[in-house]
């Protein structure tokens, strides 16, 4: 049987692709993995249609037994790895971004991840949810996508893709493009001129924190407080991902994925697309700071982006064998 | 570094950047807000009908009560593509109500365990429950924009007697398919889920159902009116709609009236 059996799903493990925009006018969330590259470069390292359905953890702490050969990758992390359990009780380790060809019975680990707020796990065949409104992400918040609108659950099977014709080429990447450190860029405004000249002078400026109350809606930040004209409150208008509003206490709201798709709080910058994988990755109390940019950059560092990422996909090389320890030890005992 | 705003005026119209993927087109330099909301519902037809240049770069377009949001792919396309797609729009956009919309008559169920709100609206407002109950139905709502959740539509243009602001300790649990009012405003609750609205009624109608064809029933811009039906009709409605039944269908597609 083609399926995953879900062993622990850990805090908010669920079903993600592209996600489906072009209904937020019904009030349909775009929804959709919050890390794109790490979407994009998962489904190439295991041989998947650009669109297939990956699974995307939050923090870690997954486990799931393959229930039959697939090639798996971790990606959206550097420095997270996959344990992989024989039904032997041997394991071995895999480094993320880079395939493995498992064969059935083989159970998979990840702890914590130490570098990123949420990662992907792709396997070959993709998740076979069924389609919604185009898509088969799950947006939990509106109880749609995935097999019955919610987080994955422990002990859940999943069915997986028929893979036509399974070969065994494991690949790696060479830049999983994680560029630690920078300022998260934005574009100032929709609603920028509600805000005093300090408020905006101090957003472009200040160090935020990665607030604890964070999920697929969004990531609230803690720091100095953003200075209101007025008031917080607008006719409520059309949101897109990345938007960054600061309603009345004065604390932004980075809206992610899951965001509700209009809003009535003043939006005082909105983070560029090519940056929101990177935004995506922060974990709570991680800091962070802001930069402006105009919107001909933003187009052009998308374009940028666009570029690079299609060159790592195109420059994936084989990956050289997993060097199995424990079992060449057992080997060795036996010898 | 850019200090200015990034955006545009054109007569009662401006443009203002969502970042790198979604151009506002905004009406809120119109006097007459009723006017601006016309406009804006009238735009986002016109954008979504795909008869404009660049209108495959359009991904959605999002109306908001007296603006639209056009989102965009910026690896494909660019908002100045956008805005030439859309100014010869606004040439000659016009201010008459769609021609296009639906109008849904809308049973519902007054009071009751399902409009838990209906004695306290009656208090607020200094109308007895039966008034309150009749100045809800003789009002047509239109569906200005949609959010919060999946088919949500927030209906506007309630009898301001009943204007009221949200409850200010919201409740953690407000079933499906309950009817709130607050402001101008009346909502259907597509789902169960939290909400602060003040809830004076239930309708049998599935306005959002997931396994349905078209699992929303409301888009942008139709008429809703009510129409209140009693405990047996609400009972046998309900149950012909948990069967799967389509129990409600416009009551005209065509009507260029501004009830």
């Amino acid at each position: 049987m083609h399926s995953l059996r879900i062993l622990t799903a850990g805090p908010h493990a669920s079903i993600q692709d592209r996600g489906r925009p072009g209904q937020q006018w019904l009030g349909i969330p775009e929804g959709g993995v919050l890390d794109r590259d790490a979407f994009a470069l998962g489904n190439a390292l295991v041989g998947n249609p650009a669109d297939a359905a990956v699974i995307e953890v939050c923090l870690g702490n997954f486990s799931a037994e393959l229930m039959t050969r697939a090639k798996v990758a971790l990606t959206g992390t550097s420095a997270g790895t996959l344990t992989v359990q024989d039904p032997g009780g041997h394991s071995m380790t895999v480094e993320a971004n880079r395939s493995v060809d498992l064969a059935a019975g083989r159970i998979i680990r990840l702890g914590v991840i130490p570098d990123s707020n949420t990662a992907t796990i792709a396997i070959s065949g993709g998740v076979d949810a069924p389609l919604f409104y185009h898509s088969r992400s799950t947006s939990p918040s509106a109880g749609i996508g995935g097999f019955d609108g919610g987080f994955l659950q422990d002990g859940q099977i999943i069915p997986l893709g028929v893979v036509e014709t399974p070969d065994a080429a494991e690949w790696m990447a060479s830049d999983t493009l994680k560029d630690t450190g920078q300022p998260i860029r934005c574009v100032r405004g929709p609603q920028d001129d509600r805000f005093t000249e300090n408020a905006l002078l101090v957003f472009f400026s200040a160090e935020y924190t990665v607030s604890p109350i964070l999920n697929r809606m969004g990531m609230r930040l803690d720091g100095e407080v953003l200075e209101h004209r007025t008031n917080a409150d607008i006719p409520s208008d059309g949101i897109v991902t990345g938007t960054v509003q600061v309603p009345g206490n004065g604390l932004p709201i980075v809206l992610l994925a899951d965001h509700q798709s209009t809003g009535g709080y003043t939006k005082i910058a909105t983070v560029i697309t090519a940056d929101m994988p990177r935004l995506a990755r922060l974990r709570p109390g991680e800091g962070l700071r802001f930069t402006e940019v105009t919107v001909a950059e933003a187009e052009a560092i998308a374009r940028q982006h666009h570029d690079r990422l299609g060159a790592v996909l195109a420059g994936l090389q084989l990956a050289p064998p997993i060097v199995d320890l424990a079992a060449l030890y057992a080997l060795g005992d036996t010898t | 570094m850019n200090s200015t705003r990034t955006s545009t005026h054109a007569g009662f119209r401006r443009f203002i950047h969502a970042g790198d993927s979604g151009v506002i087109v905004s009406f809120a330099d119109e006097p007459d807000m009723a006017v601006a909301m016309v406009r804006a519902r009238r735009l986002a037809t016109m954008v979504r009908s795909g008869d404009m240049d660049f209108a495959n770069a359009v991904l959605d377009v999002i109306p908001g009560f007296n603006n639209i949001i056009i989102q965009y792919d910026p690896v494909y396309s660019s908002s100045s593509d956008i805005i030439k797609g859309v100014e010869p729009l606004l040439a000659d956009i016009g201010a008459d109500e769609l021609v296009d919309s639906r109008h849904w008559i809308m049973p519902v169920l007054y009071g009751g365990e399902g409009g838990p709100d209906l004695e306290d609206v009656a208090e607020k407002t200094g109308f007895p429950p039966e008034e309150v109950i009749s100045r809800h139905l003789s009002r047509q709502l239109t569906v200005a924009i949609m959010g919060f959740m999946p088919g949500l539509g927030y209906l506007k243009g309630i009898d301001p007697a009943l204007t009221l602001p949200r409850r200010s300790s919201p409740r953690k649990r407000v079933p499906a398919l309950t009817l709130g009012i607050a402001m101008d405003q009346s909502v259907i609750y597509p789902l169960t889920s939290p909400g602060g609205w003040n809830l004076i009624g239930k309708v049998p109608v599935r306005i959002f159902e997931p396994r349905r064809d078209d699992p929303i029933l409301f888009r942008p811009g139709d008429r809703v009116s009510f129409r209140r039906v009693d405990d047996a009709e609400f009972t046998d409605l309900n149950q012909r709609a948990e069967a799967g039944e389509t129990i409600l269908h416009p009551a005209s597609t065509m009507d260029k009236g501004e009830g």
